[in-house]
């Protein structure tokens, strides 16, 4: 990709050129000196005033931005998924409030937490790329140190995915303070997409082993556990009735797990697009930028209901 | 003479992940046993004995799912295998006995591996892996 693109800049510069030529820099009202000291500045400030900013840049970011946020309800429902069933524990018939509180669902919740500041460093990272493709500068604010003490939770303190998340929170402070600009984007994108491929990875295994494998597994066997434990004994008409609200039950898990699975879809699609953007950086024209990244942005923003529809 | 090489670093994560997964397993096959028919019927005592320690075994996998446990599985590394082992092999065995009185044994001693290994001391999950694998052995 070439967020400058260079044909563009070159016509924009001969534009110039020609304007100044004909305008106030005239031979007969400029000295030789100062006319070259405006073309050099022209020259030096063209790139930040007329490139292009490819659209499609822009559309992917702000598309990965919105899957990460909306990741939060699949992450949510981690410790919701442990409070369901601990509160299966009890017949049916007992007629006690749901316990809101339990210690083993609370180390799930501090772990779904950090899994959602991770995404959420990672969405902010998006909407900073965003923000320097769009207006040529990061916008300012981010609280990426304060996210990162909570992401060792979920991916592991000394793991590659909480380094890579380390470094991420870097450059969202640096852009944000340092008046970080697009054109040091290009030469630190390949550094940065191993960092964003890193974290997605955590993430999807977070998604995946722990919370469709294992949480909501556990929770579909304890609530089958529950359906056994109440009909045993009971009449045929009983245990029909029980079938029917067993399979609305199930149906609810299942709509939990797609959901689930249309995240790990979404943040694979959202890995390979950054990559395939980072590793062509320095190759591509707008046009070809367009190509690139426009079916992942589709495919993210298709996916992003599909990831809310079950909760 | 040459100093031993340290430990491998394990991926402490994906052996949280291993060990909640057989916690559950041996959860599930409690709750399978004391919901089967058998013969002489369970008493009802024994039954809600049961049932109290396979969710007893279930907020393990919970804490263990959270991976809340890494440091102490780094700890006790050269015997995690056998953790493991003993652990699957209390599963297996629970699936078809028909003495309540083994499986409740069984199930205790597993809770106590459990509760020793949330509890992150090393010489007492040692311990606890060494005495479940002795009622096994029964």
């Amino acid at each position: 990709m070439t967020l400058f693109p260079r044909m563009r800049v070159v016509a924009n510069l001969n534009e110039m050129r020609r304007s100044l030529s004909a305008d106030t820099l005239q031979e007969d009202l400029m000295p030789r000196a100062s006319r070259d000291l405006a073309c050099l500045v022209a020259v030096l400030v063209l790139p930040l005033v007329n490139c292009t900013t490819p659209d499609e840049v822009s559309k992917f970011c702000v598309s990965a931005s919105t899957t990460l946020t909306s990741a939060s309800v699949v992450f949510d429902d981690m410790k919701l998924s442990c409070l369901r069933e601990v509160n299966s524990r009890d017949e049916f018939g007992t007629f006690r409030p749901p316990v809101q509180s339990d210690e083993n669902c609370n180390a799930i919740g501090d772990q779904a937490v950090g899994a959602a500041a991770a995404a959420k460093v990672l969405s902010d990272y998006f909407s900073a790329i965003n923000s320097l493709a769009s207006f040529g500068t990061a916008k300012a604010g981010t609280n990426a140190q304060s996210l990162l003490s909570k992401t060792g939770a979920a991916v592991g303190e000394s793991s590659s995915a909480q380094t890579a998340l380390g470094s991420i929170a870097q450059f969202l402070v640096s852009a944000a303070t340092s008046g970080y600009q697009r054109r040091q984007l290009e030469k630190d994108l390949p550094k940065v997409s191993a960092n964003v491929s890193a974290v997605v990875s955590a993430l999807i295994t977070i998604v995946h082993d722990d919370y469709i494998d294992r949480q909501l597994g556990s929770e579909e066997q304890k609530l089958a556990v529950r359906y056994r434990e109440f009909a045993k004994d009971k009449s045929p008409e009983i245990k029909l009735l029980l079938d029917d609200r067993w399979h609305a039950d199930e149906q609810a898990l299942a709509a939990k797990r797609a959901s689930a699975q249309s995240l790990i879809t979404a943040l694979q699609s959202l890995s390979k697009g950054f990559a395939d953007l980072a590793a062509n950086a320095h190759q591509l024209r707008a046009k070809e930028v367009s190509g690139l990244l426009g079916p992942y942005a589709t495919q993210l923003q298709a996916l992003i209901p599909q990831i809310q529809k079950g909760f | 003479m040459a100093l031993p090489s340290p430990p491998v670093p394990i991926d402490a994560a994906a052996e949280a992940g291993q060990l909640a997964d057989l916690f559950n397993s041996l959860s599930q096959a409690l709750d399978d046993f004391r919901l089967a028919d058998h013969t002489p019927p369970v008493p009802a005592d024994q039954l809600a004995r049961l049932k109290d320690k396979a969710q007893a075994m279930e907020d393990r996998a919970h804490f263990f799912t959270a991976q809340a446990i890494g440091e102490t599985l780094q700890s006790v590394q050269p015997d995690l295998a056998n953790i493991k082992a003993v652990t699957a092999q209390a599963k297996t065995q629970v699936t078809v006995l028909n003495d309540v009185s083994k499986v409740i044994s069984i199930a205790t001693s597993a809770l106590s591996l459990g509760t020793a290994i949330a509890a992150g001391n090393p010489a007492s999950i040692v311990a606890a892996a060494g005495a479940l694998a002795q009622t096994l052995a029964a």
